[in-house]
């Protein structure tokens, strides 16, 4: 007989006989849940499940279950709340569960709690999460469907992010990136594509965040791998970096010159610290305002210098007896700009003059200095020319008067189109002229109208400063029959009284800074008198000089009819800035309001752009000279702030700091305004005074930027005034031991992200040093004096 | 002479068996070493490459898992050339333990999400029942001998039935004398549950010898009723006792070591399933691998 238990040693059987718990297991034992021996068996045997049966049945159990869960939970709405591996970030789970409508009239999806997966993960072979366009814009983006949708949002902050390029760097900055890497390096940066989720990873929580990258990730394309930042990271090189500055402050100067003179104490917090503002740096700023840095010295000889304001247009002063003599009549003109050739033409009227037909045709014939004494009056062709000057000259004022600012505008407008063209700009300028000002038209306008570009505003507002009711009122003086028709020309200052900064009221020759005047050799200037004294009323002043008899009367009746014919002064006419009539210079001038004169800048900047190198001597430098003086307008930034709202053929995105977020206006002051460090600005190194200025040493802001001895600037190795603002830095470059001291892992932290940024806007590296030249151009006339 | 010779060859093969068990276990250890350090390296290597270290690590720990896996398959197949079982099961236990830092780096410890943390309790579980199981499995042979000789699982039923009616028989006898009628007594009021009744949930999970202390202290107080055949029946009844306590305390040590594997594998199912949509779901929402 076989052994009755053999059945039933045999591991994982389902089930046992029921007799074996009472010590008699059957031979047969259990088929299944049934008695082996069936009916036959004389002794009711009930075969009892074991416990690798019960295992079994528990696994399936547990199996089916599982199955089951997916299946019920896969087709439900939980589905994607389920499958989540884990909790999104603040920022992003805030995006997923509000109930805000977007205000894109066309969204491209619609984040509710069926989609919310979509929003971020590209779900193969649905269009709507593979994104072709971004804003109606086509993208040819490298990087995956995934980033895509990242960059869905933000595109504003990344605008080259599509690329996927290292640091986001495309065209010449990767370039540049590139050139500053090691061989190796560089042959990894030519296919890298970075995905976002390589180094932001979702899912880990709301208290993740996500922009802490660990230093490993940054080391895998910077393979010259250091320890820690105290040991073995690379020296600085010339940290903090020198910036463009739009205000040209020489530090060194101002602390051991201007300041000792004044016995003040030099204290950097004067000009960087504003405690009731807070910009993106916190309360420590570039330079805070004009009324708080520098008012307290410069406002004075600042105004005192725009007291006498600027000359916009001016009527050429002509000799009317030399014309004569050459057989030519002068026609109404002026009688204080008719006794000399001198001076030379204001650059508006050169424009003006442009703007004529016989106008380029005169110019042509102007000698190359610009200068009107150097015209030879006995040339018959060129005392002609004179004469067809002074017929035009007559003609602008006539068209000033009768058309307006329309005139200046389209002038100007066609001027610069010109220089657009030359600077290979594709730029259209808009034009306002067919713009309707009806108000009842409101309804008809167009959405679809381009906004106003910076160039047009800026050209409105160029023209908008101009008085035409002026130009009328010079036309009527200086033009027409003036003993007829017109009532006698106030008296023209004989002296000009120049108001000094400290209020003392000085008299000083009219056009004593006219030394080319009175050196000046030609005999038509200095006539046979040999000494030459603009009052003795010699051949200089010719016949009708300002002091001969018939307009000394004048200068009596004046005196005694009205205080209109007083000699006006623009300091007591025009404290506070505005349009006159200079009857000395015979020209419509502006007198500044002060620091800050929207119009004056506009000017200025106008002049910079209309400088024509073929007619020297056109720019009127005295007011433009006190202005830059300080702030570096140059030709260049002038024309890179009018065409900042173009988009580049070369760059699909949009830059930041673009007119799309700028007003006009503000983009207009970019050439004036301190270069604030924006929130948005990415450099590859960042850095916050504010938590440092909380420990007690360094407070004192000499503790970190410590200027060069003036020793070394003399020689001209470090410095602003002798190297430029860019080639060389007026600070000694920091130290890295100045901040490894805390910046450990134990104390203040040593990640690479704590001081760099990888998503980075500009790339300004050790590959792409600006040259001299490029550096002296940027300087503009600052450096010229 | 003969045995001595004998008992050298027996030494010396005991000698190298136990040798070659310690290199065996070296070199295994040394894998494992091996096998956690190269891991480590991988994931940084990953990282270091901005690759995805979770899908490095994730296809590492899935890896594992199907060599765990296959122990039970290999236990289905019982082939001699797939090697011995004991050198799978020690494998197995290696893995296992693998298992655990392939999963802590791939997950860490802690997992958030609904499907995830599902996931992570099916996977600790099964990894501490198997760690549980096998430290049951390393304890049980020392227990079971101080229980008397090893007595198969599937014997104990009618070895306890055997007992059980010489325990009757006993009583019975013990019942037909005036000088045992305590013995008879006895059995009828605490014996009888102890030899037809299974012991307590509580014995089974924590077998101890508190019940078999009280029952002989219980029948030495009957000595001082018996005459000479009631203690001789006496001193039967009472190895009887000790029997029986023997096969309860092997049932109860066998019985945990096989819960213990049973509870080791009845998760396995739902845990495959819900890994296999893991990488499916990884692999579908993940940019980059």
């Amino acid at each position: 007989m076989s052994d009755p238990t053999k059945y039933y040693r045999k591991p994982g059987q389902p089930f046992r006989c029921g007799l074996t718990i009472a010590g008699r297991p059957c031979e047969h034992g259990p088929v299944g849940a049934a008695c082996g021996q069936g009916s036959t068996n004389a002794e009711k045997c009930y075969p009892a499940r074991t416990l690798a049966g019960w295992t079994r049945i528990a696994s399936r159990i547990g199996t089916l279950s599982a199955v089951a869960f997916l299946l019920i939970v896969v087709p439900s709405t939980r589905f994607q709340t389920t499958i989540a591996p884990g909790s999104l970030s603040t920022t992003h789970a805030q995006l997923l569960q509000s109930s805000l409508t977007s205000n894109d009239p066309h969204p491209t999806m619609t984040i509710n709690s069926e989609n919310r997966c979509k929003a971020c993960h590209p779900i193969p072979g649905d269009e709507e999460t593979t994104p072709a366009t971004i804003k109606g814009q086509l993208v040819t983006a490298k990087v995956g469907a995934q980033s895509q949708l990242c960059m869905k949002c933000h595109q504003q902050s990344m605008p080259n992010g599509f690329e996927g390029s290292p640091h986001d760097l495309i065209g010449e900055q990767l370039l540049a990136l590139k050139t500053s890497s090691t061989t190796s390096n560089r042959n990894r940066l030519d296919d890298r594509i970075t995905e976002c989720s390589q180094c932001h990873r979702e899912h880990r929580g709301s208290g993740e965040n996500l922009q802490s990258i660990t230093s490993e990730r940054c080391q895998t394309c910077h393979s010259q791998q250091f320890q820690s930042f105290s040991h073995g990271h690379p020296e600085f090189q010339n940290y903090p970096q020198a910036k463009h500055r739009s205000i040209a402050f020489d530090h060194g100067r101002h602390k051991d010159l201007h300041f000792q003179k004044k016995d003040t104490t030099f204290d950097c917090r004067t000009c960087h610290l504003n405690n009731s503002e807070s910009g993106a740096l916190g309360n420590v700023f570039r330079s805070v305002s004009y009324e708080q840095a520098c008012a307290q010295c410069h406002d004075q000889p600042l105004r005192a210098a725009t007291t006498e304001g600027m000359v916009v247009l001016q009527v050429p002063s002509l000799d009317r007896s030399k014309l004569k003599l050459a057989g030519f009549e002068l026609g109404e003109w002026p009688d204080s700009a008719s006794q000399l050739m001198d001076g030379s033409l204001s650059p508006l009227l050169v424009e003006l003059l442009r703007g004529r037909p016989e106008g380029n045709d005169i110019l042509a014939k102007f000698p190359p200095s610009g200068k009107l004494r150097d015209i030879d009056l006995s040339d018959r062709e060129q005392a002609k020319m004179v004469v067809r000057l002074a017929e035009n000259v007559r003609g602008i004022f006539e068209q000033l008067a009768s058309e307006g600012q329309p005139y200046i505008r389209t002038n100007l407008e066609a001027h610069l189109s010109k220089l657009a063209i030359e600077v290979g700009n594709s730029q259209k300028l808009v034009s306002e002229k067919s713009v309707s000002l009806d108000s009842t038209s409101m309804a008809t306008i167009k959405l679809e109208t381009p906004r106003l570009s910076t160039m047009s505003g800026w050209l409105n507002q160029l023209s908008s400063g101009l008085p035409p009711d002026l130009a009328r009122t010079a036309r009527g003086r200086w033009f027409r029959n003036n003993a007829q028709s017109q009532p006698p020309n106030p008296p023209p200052l004989a002296r000009s009284t120049i108001r000094q900064p400290n209020n003392i009221v000085v008299s000083t020759p009219l056009q004593a800074q006219s030394d080319d005047l009175l050196a000046s050799p030609n005999p038509a200037v200095n006539g046979s008198s040999g000494d030459l004294d603009l009052l003795s009323g010699g051949d200089l002043l010719g016949s009708e000089s300002l002091l001969a008899p018939s307009n000394k009367d004048n200068l009596d009746r004046s005196k005694t009819k009205s205080h209109v014919d007083k000699p006006i002064k623009s300091w007591d006419h025009l404290p506070y800035g505005g349009w006159m009539l200079d009857e000395s210079r015979v020209a419509m001038v502006y007198v500044p309001n002060g620091h800050g004169d929207p119009w004056v800048a506009r000017w200025i900047e106008w002049q910079q752009l209309s400088t024509d190198p073929s007619i020297s001597g056109t720019q009127e430098q005295n007011l433009a000279q006190q202005c830059t003086q300080c702030h570096t307008v140059s030709r260049d930034r002038v024309r890179e702030m009018l065409q900042e709202n173009v988009t580049s053929v070369n760059n699909r995105f949009v830059s930041l700091g673009n007119s799309n977020d700028l007003k006009p206006t503000e983009l207009m002051n970019q050439c004036w305004k301190i270069n604030q460090r924006h929130s948005a600005e990415r450099t590859i190194t960042k850095f916050s005074h504010t938590p440092h200025l909380t420990i007690p040493t360094l407070r004192e802001c000499q503790s970190c930027h410590v200027l060069y001895p003036q020793t070394a600037v003399a020689t001209g190795t470090h410095g602003w005034s002798h190297s430029g603002m860019i080639l060389h830095h007026e600070f000694q470059s920091m130290q890295i031991q100045d901040c490894s001291k805390c910046h450990t892992k134990q104390s203040a932290g040593d990640a690479c992200t704590q001081c760099h940024n990888y998503h980075i806007h500009n790339y300004d590296g050790k590959a792409r040093p600006i040259g001299e030249k490029q550096a002296l151009q940027n300087l503009g006339p600052w450096l010229s004096r | 002479m003969q045995k001595s010779v004998t008992n050298t060859i027996g030494r010396s093969s005991q000698a190298t068996r136990s040798e070659s068990r310690v290199n065996s276990r070296t070199v295994a250890f040394l894998i494992f070493a091996i096998a956690i350090v190269g891991t480590i390296a991988y994931r940084n290597w990953t990282i270091s490459h901005l690759g995805n270290e979770s899908f490095a690590t994730g296809y590492v720990l899935l890896a594992t898992c199907v060599g765990l896996i296959s122990l039970g398959i290999r236990k289905r197949f019982p082939l001699t050339s797939l090697g011995r079982v004991s050198v799978w099961q020690s494998a197995h236990h290696y893995l296992g333990s693998f298992c655990l830092v392939a999963y802590c780096l791939h997950a860490g410890v802690l997992t958030t999400g609904w499907f995830e943390s599902v996931l992570a309790i099916l996977f600790w579980t099964i990894l501490l029942s198997g760690f549980l199981s096998w430290y049951v499995n390393k304890k049980s042979p020392k227990m079971l001998r101080t229980a008397g000789p090893a007595i198969l699982r599937s014997d104990i039923p009618t070895v306890k039935s055997r007992v059980s009616e010489q325990a009757y028989q006993v009583a019975l006898q013990a019942a037909g004398s005036k000088g045992s009628m305590a013995i008879a007594e006895y059995y009828r009021s605490d014996l009888t549950t102890y030899f037809s009744k299974p012991r307590s949930l509580w014995y089974r999970l924590l077998p101890t010898g508190k019940k078999k202390r009280n029952l002989q202290s219980g029948l030495e107080r009957l000595d001082r009723y018996l005459d000479e055949t009631g203690r001789e029946l006496l001193t039967r009844i009472k190895s009887l006792v000790l029997e029986k306590d023997d096969l309860d305390f092997q049932s109860a040590i066998q019985q945990r070591v096989r819960f213990c594997a049973a509870f080791h594998t009845v998760l396995l199912g739902a845990f495959v399933v819900f890994s296999l949509m893991h990488v499916a779901l990884a692999h579908l929402y993940s940019s980059h691998w």
